[in-house]
C-alpha cells in the first residue's frame, strides 16, 4: 500500500512537471563549433560538437533538456544529456515562492563507459525587485560507471540585477557517499552590452573530509556576439572541478562556435547563467488568455478548468463585473463590443480577489492590487 | 462572420494601429460616473472628484480615461480619497505624457504614454519614440515599452530596445519579438546558480572515476 501511494505521488509529481501543454513557451538552440579540453590526468582532446537547448516555461513550470554529442579525430565519440523539471508555488507571505525541482543527467563514450545522477531539490526564494535570495536542499543518486553513491547537498544563495548585468554567489556545502565532505562556492556574473553577452563565473571548493586536501578553484568566462537575433558566435574559455558524484575529472578548455537559436533568450549564456527569477506583480488568476474578433465584437476568451465562476470586469464594462460562459476544457469566454485600443481589465474567478490573467501585461492599479493591459485590434 | 485570431495577449501582439479607433470612444459618460460614484462614497469626495475631472478636461487632458480610473476605482470598493489621488495622478500622467508627445499626439499614444510614465520611464524617452516614428503611430512602441518594464525588464534596458528599433524604423513584427524575449526571460524561473554550472554544456565529459581528493 505505501508502494502504491509513493507511486501515486511520483506520478502526480511527474504529471505536474513534464506534460506541459503545447501553450507553453518554447525555445530552442543549437550550438556547433570545435573545443579544447584538457583533462586532469593530461589527455587533451579535440572534438567538434554539437549541443541542442530545449526549454518549455510555463508561469509554474520549467522544463529544460540539453544534449551533446562530440566528435573525436579518431573517430571516437561521447555524449550526455541533462533533463530537468521544476514546479513553482504561487507566491505566498508577498515575496517568497518555493520550488521543487528533479534532474537527470548521464554521459556514454564510445568505450561503453557511462555515467549518471538522478537529483531532487526543493528551495525557498525570497524575490525583491532588483535583488533576491533562495536557500534549499537536494538529494540524489549517482553513478560513476562502477557504483552508485549517495549524494546531498544544502545551498544558499543571492543575487542582485541592475543595469549593469546580474550577479550570484551561492554557497553550497557537498557530501558524496559517506566519506567526502565539502563546501563550494561560486560567483557569476552576467550582462548584456548590445549585441555582446558576457558572463564570468569563478569558484572554489574547500575540503572538510579529508581534510587536508588543499582548495581547489576555478573559473573561466563565456561570450556570445549576436549577428541578429537567431544566430551568434560564441566563444568560452576556462575550467571546472571534479565532478566526483559521476566520476567525471575537471578540465580546461577553450570552444568557438555559431548558435543558432529561437531567439536570445535561447540556451542564453553557458554555464547556467539565467536571469534570476523576476518580481512579479500579483499572480495570474486563470491560465491561457485570448481573443478573436467577430464583428464588431470582441470574444475574450481564458482557461480556468477547475472554476464554478469567472467575472470580468474592464473599461469597455465601465468596469461592471461581467460573468463569463463556460465552454468546452475549461475556457470560459465573454462577446461583448470592444473598440480598437488598449484596455484595461480584471478578472476573478469563484468571487476571489480580482487580478489578471497570465501572459497579460500587468501594471498596478493605483488601488493597491494590479490591472492587466490588453490591446483589441480594429 | 469575419473571426479574426489574435493569438495570446500580450500587449502589443494584438494591436492593429492603423485605423484604429480611440478606446475612449466608447468610455463613460460624466452622468455614469456621478451615479456611480453616489453608490460608493460620500457627498463630499464625490464632488471632489467630479470637480477634479472636470478642472482636469478643462485644462485639455482627454475626460474618458478620468472617468473611467473612477470608475474601476468604484468597481474595486476603493475609497473616495484613493479614488482622487488616483484620478489626479492619472491627469498628471496624461498631462506630462501629452507634453512630451507634442501637441499632435492622439488620444491612444497620450494614454500609452501616460501607462510607460506611470511605471518610471522618463518624458524625453517619449518624446525622443514619437521623434523616431514620423508620421507613423507611437501607439506600438509605447506600448511595447510598458510591457517589457511590466515584464521587469529594467527601465533603461527597455528604453534603449525601444528607441533602437524605433530609431531603425522596425517592422511591428521586431517589437513582438522584443516582448517575447522579455516573457522568456520573466518566465525562465531558475535561479543563477540553482545547479553547479561548473563544466559549460556541450564539452565532452572526460570518462573514468575522477581521483581521489
Amino acid at each position: 500500500m505505501i508502494l502504491l501511494q509513493v507511486r501515486r505521488t511520483l506520478l502526480a509529481l511527474a504529471c505536474s512537471i513534464f506534460p506541459l501543454p503545447l501553450a507553453a513557451q518554447v525555445t530552442a538552440s543549437l550550438d556547433a563549433g570545435a573545443s579544447r579540453t584538457t583533462y586532469a590526468d593530461g589527455a587533451g582532446l579535440n572534438a567538434f560538437i554539437a549541443s541542442p537547448h530545449v526549454e518549455f516555461n510555463r508561469p509554474w513550470q520549467s522544463l529544460t533538456l540539453d544534449g551533446s554529442f562530440a566528435e573525436f579525430g579518431d573517430a571516437a565519440w561521447s555524449t550526455q544529456g541533462q533533463l530537468r523539471g521544476s514546479v513553482f508555488t504561487p507566491a505566498f507571505a508577498r515575496r517568497f515562492r518555493a520550488e521543487l525541482l528533479g534532474r537527470a543527467a548521464g554521459t556514454a563514450h564510445q568505450d561503453g563507459a557511462q555515467s549518471g545522477e538522478l537529483e531532487g531539490h526543493a528551495r525557498l526564494h525570497l524575490i525583491g525587485s532588483h535583488a533576491g535570495a533562495w536557500a534549499g536542499a537536494g538529494a540524489g543518486r549517482a553513478f560513476n560507471g562502477i557504483e552508485w553513491g549517495s549524494e546531498w547537498n544544502i545551498e544558499a544563495g543571492a543575487w542582485m540585477s541592475s543595469s549593469l548585468g546580474t550577479v550570484s554567489l551561492v554557497v553550497t556545502p557537498r557530501a558524496i557517499g559517506s566519506d567526502l565532505r565539502f563546501v563550494e562556492g561560486e560567483l557569476v556574473t552576467r550582462t548584456v552590452r548590445g549585441p555582446l553577452e558576457l558572463a564570468l563565473f569563478g569558484g572554489g571548493r574547500h575540503w572538510t573530509r579529508p581534510s587536508d586536501v588543499s582548495t581547489s578553484l576555478w573559473g573561466g568566462v563565456n561570450a556570445a556576439l549576436w549577428l541578429n537575433d537567431h544566430v551568434a558566435i560564441t566563444a568560452a574559455g576556462g575550467g571546472y572541478p571534479d565532478d566526483y558524484g559521476q566520476g567525471l575529472p575537471r578540465g580546461r578548455y577553450l570552444t568557438a562556435g555559431v548558435r543558432i537559436a529561437t531567439g536570445r533568450s535561447a540556451a542564453d549564456l553557458r554555464p547556467d547563467l539565467r536571469r534570476p527569477e523576476l518580481p512579479q506583480l500579483g499572480q495570474p488568476v486563470t491560465s491561457d488568455f485570448r481573443t478573436r474578433r467577430v464583428d464588431d465584437d470582441v470574444i475574450l476568451e481564458l482557461r480556468a478548468p477547475r472554476a464554478r465562476a469567472v467575472e470580468m470586469m474592464a473599461d469597455f464594462t465601465d468596469w461592471t463585473p461581467v460573468s463569463l460562459v463556460a465552454g468546452e476544457h475549461g475556457w470560459w469566454s465573454l462577446r461583448v463590443p470592444v473598440a480598437a485600443g488598449v484596455h484595461r481589465i480584471n478578472v476573478r474567478v469563484d468571487g476571489g480577489a480580482w487580478g489578471v490573467p497570465s501572459g497579460v501585461t500587468t501594471v498596478r492599479d493605483d488601488f493597491g492590487g494590479t490591472v492587466g493591459l490588453i490591446a483589441v485590434g480594429p | 462572420m469575419r473571426p479574426t485570431s489574435m493569438g495570446a495577449l500580450r500587449l502589443v501582439l494584438a494591436l492593429g494601429v492603423a485605423g484604429a479607433r480611440p478606446a475612449a470612444a466608447q468610455q463613460p459618460a460624466a452622468s455614469s460616473l456621478d451615479t456611480r460614484l453616489r453608490s460608493r462614497v460620500d457627498d463630499a469626495s464625490r464632488s471632489r472628484i467630479v470637480a477634479l475631472v472636470d478642472s482636469l478636461a478643462e485644462s485639455g487632458v482627454a475626460r474618458a480615461p478620468l472617468n473611467s480610473k473612477a470608475l474601476e476605482g468604484v468597481g474595486k470598493r476603493a475609497s473616495g480619497t484613493q479614488i482622487e489621488s488616483a484620478v489626479r495622478r492619472l491627469g498628471a500622467d496624461l498631462q506630462r505624457a501629452r507634453t512630451a508627445l507634442g501637441a499632435g499626439a492622439a488620444e491612444v499614444e497620450i494614454e500609452a504614454g501616460a501607462d510607460a510614465l506611470s511605471i518610471g520611464v522618463a518624458p524625453d524617452v517619449l518624446t525622443k519614440i514619437r521623434a523616431g516614428r514620423g508620421n507613423a503611430s507611437a501607439l506600438l512602441p509605447l506600448a511595447t515599452l510598458t510591457d517589457l518594464v511590466s515584464r521587469g525588464i529594467p527601465v533603461d534596458e527597455a528604453a534603449r530596445t525601444v528607441l533602437s528599433l524605433s530609431a531603425r524604423h522596425s517592422p511591428d513584427a521586431s517589437y513582438r519579438e522584443a516582448q517575447q524575449r522579455a516573457v522568456t526571460r520573466e518566465r525562465s524561473p531558475a535561479a543563477p546558480g540553482s545547479v553547479p554550472p561548473h563544466a559549460p554544456a556541450g564539452l565532452p565529459a572526460g570518462k573514468g572515476r575522477s581521483p581521489r581528493p
